[in-house]
């Protein structure tokens, strides 16, 4: 076990190094000067375009200008964000968090009611309500998140007038503890539901397809053999099993999901990452857009870590097999 | 209960499986009985419903595609031919017991051997402790205390096999059904888990219905056996008299060939001919395409099991002509 | 191939996509005929809903929505087709090739494909679009580059299962080059399943260059679903079918190209389910 997360750790930290320099890379080969990639569009003081070639060695070779690069990211630098006057790396801990706040509570809600809905359809499979639930999932991962945004701010925000359409909280200042708390969950249903939507459906795919199989499974024959009742069959059996596959697909479906937050955060004004990275492809703030590049492929990458871990926590099978996912 | 009752008596099963458009017709005609303490065989190849009637025997076969037509299943006296699921749960396990063949796939792949003989005991024997009556199954079954903590993927072939046996005897089986115990396993291993079956028997008085279509495992390890082809049971009685004195062509086929005994041009004996179609209910002698001796009225109807001596029984007009019956259809 | 068009046609579902994606080509084809309007065309109706004259509507410039859809059929199947093309072009040949001669060539091959599939696509995407400008080539190149890992890897996977088929070895044995195996014997079975994969990496394809209009980072003279769906953005409360429709057209296609190759991902896989 050990031997596997180890490994895991091992590859994760040269998928890391690999990010890094695709990155620097791709500063690089941006049509025009390099510094152009480093400081954006904004006009910036001249001191600070000349301590940055200093700092990066923009005049000297490759290698070094790489080995630079690492040395001032490790130090924390991700450089400045002249449209926004921040330091990027402040700025993308500010917004990260709001993003957290968006996908954190969505994640887990997909996840959960996916799996209970589909063990409550398995029973069921072959009816009406089990065509309908994999209709409907089909539909959830194929519906761009954009515009179901906008289908339903246009139903609940402007014709129903019931729930916010933008915004994390409401415009009104000095809220803070129970109501603000109040005023974010409202604000957060449309989102999070945008935001979820994919999660649950692949999910409830995942899961439904994992438990119908494992029904058929001859350890399941066993344990019917053994005297034991369908209840404990599907729980002791059935469900440890068929269960394995959705942590793999609720892990490995992370990246993607963020995605959608940001597509969501656009049309919802929800100020997290989202916001931040189109407005900086808007006005060609390529440090922000390389610092968010640089946190989302990481936080992907941590985020598989992780998966690994429980997968071979939850699988035995798995700690003998020390490559990585098949 | 009466000592003299049967464990199980299968008595003219006729089985099928409904699938999209087709049906198939897996036991057509099939009897078979175990006494108590009797060890008893069942042999056959692939497709002669052997499994099938083992799965019958404990309500096991998938309800929505099967469906028994007509013949009876009772236990320990006991009619259970129309046992609804929930009914034959409270069957399984007590009394009659099932270990299966290939043992890594019947086993939960993510939960200890230990855990997985616990559940047993805890179904079965509600009042024991568990933890001593594990390690005490272990020992029956000649494991080690310490392969309670493992994984099914990290014990041998034979070792699973095992794993299976103490999980079947941890519900107390008055009868243990072992559908082709051996035949995933080297030929050390099997001699030592027949071994293992038998001294298991002796010890606690169990009946035993041995699967297999491997003659040599019968012949050490039953009393009696019963030979399916096709659906149906064409062959029966004491295993030494079925399998020396074979009185079904096909039986002496198999004993041939499992003898690999020459013919008369120096090569080994085999059956020519396919095993028949089961998607139709076979209105004659389904060995007759294959048969070498078959007589005038083996065209005409489907023969029925008579007995041609003390307990020998068998379905095949050829034979019961050059043997006439001594007494009428016997009792097994 | 005919089993497969009999499988597949039994099936409701992907008969239901089949004809759908065939409508889609008829109205690209022909409905600018049927239709008549210039999607390009500004009118003086700006900014109206449904009505006679414009079926779905128009835009605040008065284009008609319908028109534009129409218009955008030909993008969204475009860059479908072509970045699912050359994904599975290039995942046959670079996962085929890994599978079949293995050693280091296949674990460095692989482990790039794991990181392009552990990369954040659309992120990266709009970096690279951002960069290097829009266009139409552009964003079919880097979704193609983009997606190969998942051809990828199933064509190295059925060519794994098959090496160890006893016919590949006969065919060793008998002198047959290893490069003529993999092309006539190895390389055909693999193309079956990943042919459900390019399906579904068409309808990735279509929802990836809509999210990147949506971003604005398509031409500015070609019309996408993207696009319309972008300007719909500000006009939520006053011009509601700027945005439903357009989406609507995304949901349709992406779903049908989905269950098409769902469909027929079930039926390259064992065939032999119960």
């Amino acid at each position: 076990m050990t031997r596997y997360v180890g490994v895991r750790i091992l590859w994760a930290v040269i998928i890391v190094f690999g990010i890094v320099t695709v990155n620097f890379v791709l500063t690089h080969v941006l049509p025009g000067d390099v510094l152009n990639a480093l400081v954006g569009d904004f006009p910036a003081p001249q001191a600070y375009i000349d301590q940055l070639r200093e700092q990066l060695g923009l005049d000297q070779s490759v290698a070094v200008q790489l080995w630079r690069y690492w040395v001032t990211l490790l130090h924390g630098d991700l450089g400045f964000s002249f449209v926004n006057r921040q330091s990027v790396l402040s700025l993308l801990m500010q917004r990260a968090g709001i993003t957290l706040l968006l996908m954190l509570p969505a994640l887990v809600i997909a996840s959960v009611a996916g799996v209970i809905l589909a063990a409550r359809i398995v029973p069921r499979a072959g009816s009406m309500a089990d065509s309908s639930l994999v209709g409907m999932s089909l539909i959830g991962y194929s519906v761009p998140v954009f515009w179901l945004g906008q289908v339903l701010i246009l139903i609940f925000a402007v014709r129903l007038g019931w729930l916010p359409a933008s915004g994390i909280t409401s415009v009104r200042e000095d809220i803070s503890g129970w109501p603000w708390f109040l005023e974010y969950l409202r604000h957060l249903i449309l989102p999070g539901f945008c935001v979820s939507i994919y999660y649950a459906a692949v999910v409830v795919r995942v899961a439904r397809g994992s438990m119908l199989e494992m029904f058929h499974q001859d350890f399941v024959l066993t344990a019917r053999a053994k005297g034991l009742d369908e209840r404990a069959v599907l729980w002791r059996h059935v469900l440890r099993n068929s269960l394995i596959p959705v942590i793999t697909v609720i892990g490995y479906n992370f990246g993607y999901s963020l995605t959608g937050a940001i597509l969501t955060e656009t049309v919802f004004a929800w100020p997290g990452l989202g916001g931040l990275f189109v407005s900086s492809v808007h006005f060609k703030d390529y440090p922000v857009l390389s610092g968010i590049f640089l946190l989302v492929a990481t936080a992907v990458v941590v985020a598989n870590l992780i998966t690994d871990v429980l997968y071979a926590v939850v699988d035995p099978r798995v700690r003998t097999a020390v490559s990585g996912k098949a | 209960m009466n000592r003299n009752e049967n464990v199980l008596e299968i008595r003219d099963l006729h089985l099928v499986y409904t699938g999209r458009q087709r049906v198939v017709h897996a036991i057509q005609d099939a009897t078979v009985v175990v006494g108590r303490g009797e060890a008893v065989g069942i042999a056959g190849e692939s497709g002669s419903g052997k499994s099938s009637l083992a799965r019958a025997a404990m309500g096991l076969l998938p309800p929505k595609v099967s469906a028994i037509v007509s013949g009876r299943i009772l236990v320990e006296g006991a009619d259970v031919t129309t046992y609804t699921q929930r009914r034959w749960q409270s069957l399984r396990g007590n009394p009659i017991a099932i270990v299966f063949q290939d043992p890594l796939s019947f086993l939960n792949p993510v939960v200890r051997i230990g855990e997985q003989v616990a559940e047993s005991v805890r179904q079965h024997d509600p009042g024991v402790s568990v933890a001593p009556r594990v390690r005490d199954l272990l020992n029956m079954v000649q494991l080690p205390e310490s392969a309670a903590q493992r994984y099914p993927h990290e014990l041998s072939g034979g070792m699973r096999q095992r794993v299976m046996m103490a999980i079947a005897l941890g519900c107390r089986p008055r009868l243990l059904i072992a559908d082709e115990p051996t035949t995933a396993l080297d030929v050390t291993t099997q001699a030592e888990i027949l071994k293992l079956l038998a001294e298991l028997r002796a010890e606690l008085d169990m009946s035993l219905l041995l699967i297999s279509h491997d003659l040599g495992v019968l012949r050490s390890s039953c009393d009696r056996t019963y030979i399916m082809y096709a659906g149906h049971t064409i062959e029966s009685g004491a295993t030494v008299d079925v399998l020396r004195c074979s009185l079904h062509p096909y039986t002496k086929g198999l004993v041939d060939a499992s003898r690999m005994v020459l013919n008369a041009q120096n090569r080994f004996s085999a059956i020519g001919g396919d095993v028949p179609t089961l998607s139709k209910r076979h209105g004659l002698c389904p060995f007759l395409p294959r048969c070498a001796c078959s007589i005038a009225e083996c065209q005409d109807r489907m023969p029925r099991l008579d007995e041609q001596a003390a307990g020998h029984m068998v379905r095949c007009w050829q034979a019961q002509a050059r043997h006439p019956a001594e007494k009428g259809h016997g009792a097994v | 191939m005919p089993k497969v068009s009999r499988a597949l046609f039994r099936n409701p579902a992907t008969v239901l996509s089949l004809s759908f994606i065939l409508i889609l080509l008829c109205l690209a084809v022909f409905g600018p005929m049927v239709y008549g309007v210039d999607p390009f065309g500004l009118s003086m109706e700006v900014a109206e809903g449904p009505s006679r004259l414009h079926l779905l509507g128009t835009d605040d410039l008065g284009r008609d929505v319908l028109a534009g859809m129409i218009e955008g059929i030909k993008i969204s199947l475009f860059v479908g087709f072509s970045a699912a093309l050359a994904a599975t072009f290039l995942g046959i040949v670079v996962g085929a090739v890994a599978g079949y001669v293995g050693g280091w060539f296949d674990l460095i091959v692989m482990r790039i494909a794991e990181f392009f599939q552990v990369m954040p696509s659309f992120i990266l995407a709009v970096l690279i679009v951002a960069m290097i400008g829009p266009g139409l080539t552009r964003i079919v190149l880097v979704i193609a580059v983009l997606s190969w890992p998942q051809t990828a890897r199933f064509a190295r996977a059925e060519v794994l299962r098959i090496s160890q088929f006893d016919f590949v070895n006969a065919a060793r044995c008998l002198g047959i080059s290893s490069w003529r195996i993999l092309f006539t014997d190895v390389l055909p079975n693999a193309v079956g399943p990943a042919l459900a994969v390019s399906t579904l990496i068409m309808a990735q394809a279509i929802l990836l260059e809509a999210s990147l209009s949506f971003l604005g980072l398509s031409s500015p003279d070609i019309i996408s679903w993207g696009r319309m769906l972008s300007a719909g953005q500000n006009y939520l409360e006053t011009a509601w079918w700027l945005s439903v429709f357009p989406g609507l057209a995304i949901l349709l296609t992406v779903l049908a190209f989905n269950l098409l190759g769902d469909a027929l991902a079930d039926i390259m896989n064992p065939r032999h389910a119960n």
